[in-house]
């Protein structure tokens, strides 16, 4: 691997991506960050912007973690706070010389990075503009897992917070799904073929040490026994833990309480039957159950 | 990797078919030295008569003669009425043994209401099987023909390839028996291979002792079952290769099969006689052992559970041309394999081309002058054997196609 390519993780929130790119940021050419969100802003003012709107402080929190434990190798308060400071000296930078920042300090690693896209083609063109020779994971979750869970979240959120409104949210999950999805498609079909590759993520879990080895072998990385027993410990991220008061996540909060890899078949589901989240029972719609057949699930 | 190179294709003409329409050469055999090719004709006409012919070629003397002709109905007054992909005409050419171990000539000729099984065993004389009883409504076990460890296993045609028929009855289904004439068939399988999104057996072919069963799934991808057919029927098989390879409803099914250098070589696409769905992809080529490792040839690389899949030929679907969505044919013969390659969207077939391989990795396109014959329009019959190839495919030709020449092309 040359030293501008990273492995970004492509998929909509709740798909595993948390485990698996902890889990596959642990392999000792790589290193796997929290959610940083530099993909879908061009500079770091944009980035600062990014938490100034209701509910998104967490947004930050991953990169300052990043930051504090690079030239800190903590992530203590007085760590994150000198953090936010240097960041905030730099804030006209781009998020290109950032990445590449990232990307020298932890070399001869390579960064994994799995900060959502927001479902939005100009991210994903954003990311292959900044390193254009990365890999794209593309990784897949039942619709119906992917639904349950993203409801589970979304609406004890909502309960507290008043919004959005439980139908909104229910009607907005397929839909997620599926643009989600088919953006990645759309990007990931322009790229050159072995540039991008795709992995449902109930796969990985039910046996992770082989696809984690397949994923060292594309990546052109070890695949020796060490390396590969390496990535089955995502615990061991200086990342997989509750951060300090100023930075307490930047990841999903269930895998920083619990980070180890819980390996085994997610119990099955089905693409038939009515939507458990849908008021008036409904089932997926035609173009949910194409697209989902097309990735694999039934 | 993929090299290129100009060959001559003979043309060998089919005077037969020099009228204005639609010709579809179906298939081809090799039968007591002479060449047999079934074609059926669409006049452009719509008040003329479709036919289905046999034709017979004396290789020595380079004559052609219709040994057998047929009225067929035409898909196009059908479809005014209902949706009917099936394409009348012949379905398979196969050299069976009839009557205990006489060598005969079967053909499967298909119509909406009488699929026929006609049979010579000198190639001059024919006879038609009576109409069985198989407990499926309107459908009779004259489809594909595969003769396998004394038994003839059969496709019924209405499972095959006629759309309506396969939703009504349901599922992929086999039969056989150990004489066509006594009309005693019998079921060879489980409906479906006990999976109701199976619904049809695109192709038969035995390799290493087992028969297998490539199966179309539009919901999940194509199937692979093999069987030893031991003891009675219905037979205990064994699932070689599933989820089209983990491409899923990207490979809906395989249109085409043969064996080479001890692998069997699986090409995917929906055959011409079958709708196409929305999603259409580059085709591939997949090759798979007896001890049921595959390997991807051509075509996306992937994760699999047998390891990572990256195409031995570093091709990616459709020979790098995602437009070229089926692998019509596979024909080998003692050193090489060729592979008919056809561009097929919803609306149109827009070109076709012949590749040929060695060693089943490193792929040759074939190009010649006669492909560019604006009158060619699709390919789909290949017939190796170890001094040549044949090819042939659809011709279409207008009332004002100056000296239309159809025929069938050779390289040597």
């Amino acid at each position: 691997m040359n030293t501008d390519q990273p492995l970004f993780i492509l998929c909509p929130g709740r798909s595993f991506s948390s485990v698996v790119c902890m889990a596959i940021g642990q392999h000792p050419q790589l290193y796997g960050l929290p959610e940083i969100y530099l993909g879908i802003v061009d500079t770091l003012n944009e980035w600062f912007a990014l938490a100034k709107k209701p509910g998104r402080k967490h947004m930050h929190q991953g990169l300052l973690r990043v930051i504090a434990q690079l030239h800190h190798s903590a992530q203590t308060e007085e760590a994150v706070l000198e953090a936010r400071a240097w960041l905030q000296q730099r804030c006209e930078w781009s998020t290109t010389k950032l990445y590449h920042y990232l990307a020298d300090r932890i070399a001869p690693r390579q960064l994994v990075d799995k900060s959502p896209t927001m479902g939005k083609q100009q991210n994903l063109e954003r990311l292959h503009a900044v390193f254009p020779n990365a890999y794209f994971l593309h990784l897949t979750r039942h619709p119906r897992s992917t639904g349950n869970s993203f409801f589970r979240v979304k609406s004890a959120k909502a309960a507290l917070k008043g919004y959005p409104d439980p139908d909104r949210l229910a009607a907005m999950i397929e839909k997620h799904w599926v643009q989600i999805h088919q953006q990645i498609l759309q990007f990931t079909d322009h790229l050159p073929e072995g540039q991008a590759m795709r992995l449902q993520g109930e796969d990985l879990l039910e046996t992770p040490d082989r696809y984690f080895r397949q994923i060292a072998e594309w990546l052109n990385l070890r695949t020796d026994s060490a390396a590969i027993g390496a990535m089955m410990h995502p615990e061991h991220s200086p990342y997989a833990h509750i951060g300090p008061s100023n930075a307490p996540h930047g990841n999903n909060r269930g895998f920083l309480e619990q980070p180890e890899l819980k390996v085994g078949r997610p119990s099955f589901v089905s693409l038939t039957g009515p939507m458990e989240w849908s008021r008036e029972g409904q089932d997926f719609a035609p173009a949910t159950l194409r697209l989902a057949r097309q990735l694999g699930y039934q | 990797m993929t090299f290129s190179s100009n060959i001559h294709f003979r043309a060998i003409p089919l005077g037969f078919l020099a009228t204005p329409g639609e010709h579809r050469i179906q298939n081809a055999v090799f039968f007591k030295k002479r060449l047999y090719v079934g074609v059926i004709s669409h006049p452009v006409d719509a008040t003329t008569t479709s036919i289905a012919r046999l034709l017979r070629y004396y290789p020595g003397a380079e004559r052609w003669e219709a040994v057998y002709e047929a009225v067929v109905e035409k898909s196009s007054v059908l479809s005014a009425t209902r949706p009917f992909p099936l394409e009348l005409g012949w379905r398979a050419l196969s050299i069976m043994p009839i009557d205990g171990g006489t060598e005969a000539l079967c053909a499967t000729l298909l119509s909406l209401r009488n699929a026929q099984l006609i049979y010579s065993t000198d190639g001059e004389h024919f006879e038609a099987l009576p109409a069985v009883d198989v407990k499926q409504p309107r459908a009779a076990p004259f489809g594909l023909l595969h003769p396998f460890q004394s038994w003839l296993f059969a496709t019924p045609v209405g499972a095959m390839s006629d759309g309506l028929y396969m939703r009504e009855n349901g599922h992929a289904s086999l039969y056989v028996t150990r004489n066509p004439r006594t009309g005693d068939w019998q079921p060879a399988n489980a409906p479906g291979f006990g999976n109701p999104g199976n619904e049809v057996v695109h192709g038969l072919i035995d390799f290493h002792g087992w028969l297998y069963a490539a199966v179309g799934n539009p919901f999940a991808g194509f199937q692979l079952w093999r069987t030893q057919a031991v003891g009675p029927p219905p037979f205990t098989w064994e699932l070689a290769l599933d989820t089209g390879a983990r491409r899923y409803t990207l490979n809906p099914s395989v249109a085409s099969m043969a064996i080479f250098q001890d692998a069997l070589y699986l090409g995917t696409g929906v055959p011409e006689t079958e709708l196409l769905s929305d999603e259409v992809a580059g085709a591939e080529i997949i090759r798979i052992f007896p001890d049921n490792r595959w390997e991807l040839v051509m075509g996306k690389p992937r994760f699999s559970p047998i390891g990572l899949q990256v195409p031995l030929s570093a091709n990616s679907p459709g020979f790098d041309d995602s437009q070229n969505t089926l692998v019509a044919a596979l024909a080998s013969s003692n050193d090489v394999l060729y592979a008919a390659v056809v561009q097929r969207s919803q609306r149109e077939i827009t070109g076709f081309q012949i590749r040929q391989t060695v060693d089943g990795e490193n792929w040759q396109q074939l190009h010649s002058p006669a492909f560019l014959n604006p009158c060619a329009y699709s390919l789909r019959v290949l017939l190796a054997m170890p001094n040549f190839l044949l090819a042939g495919g659809v011709w279409k030709f207008e009332a004002t196609t100056p000296d239309p020449e159809p025929s069938l092309w050779c390289f040597s």
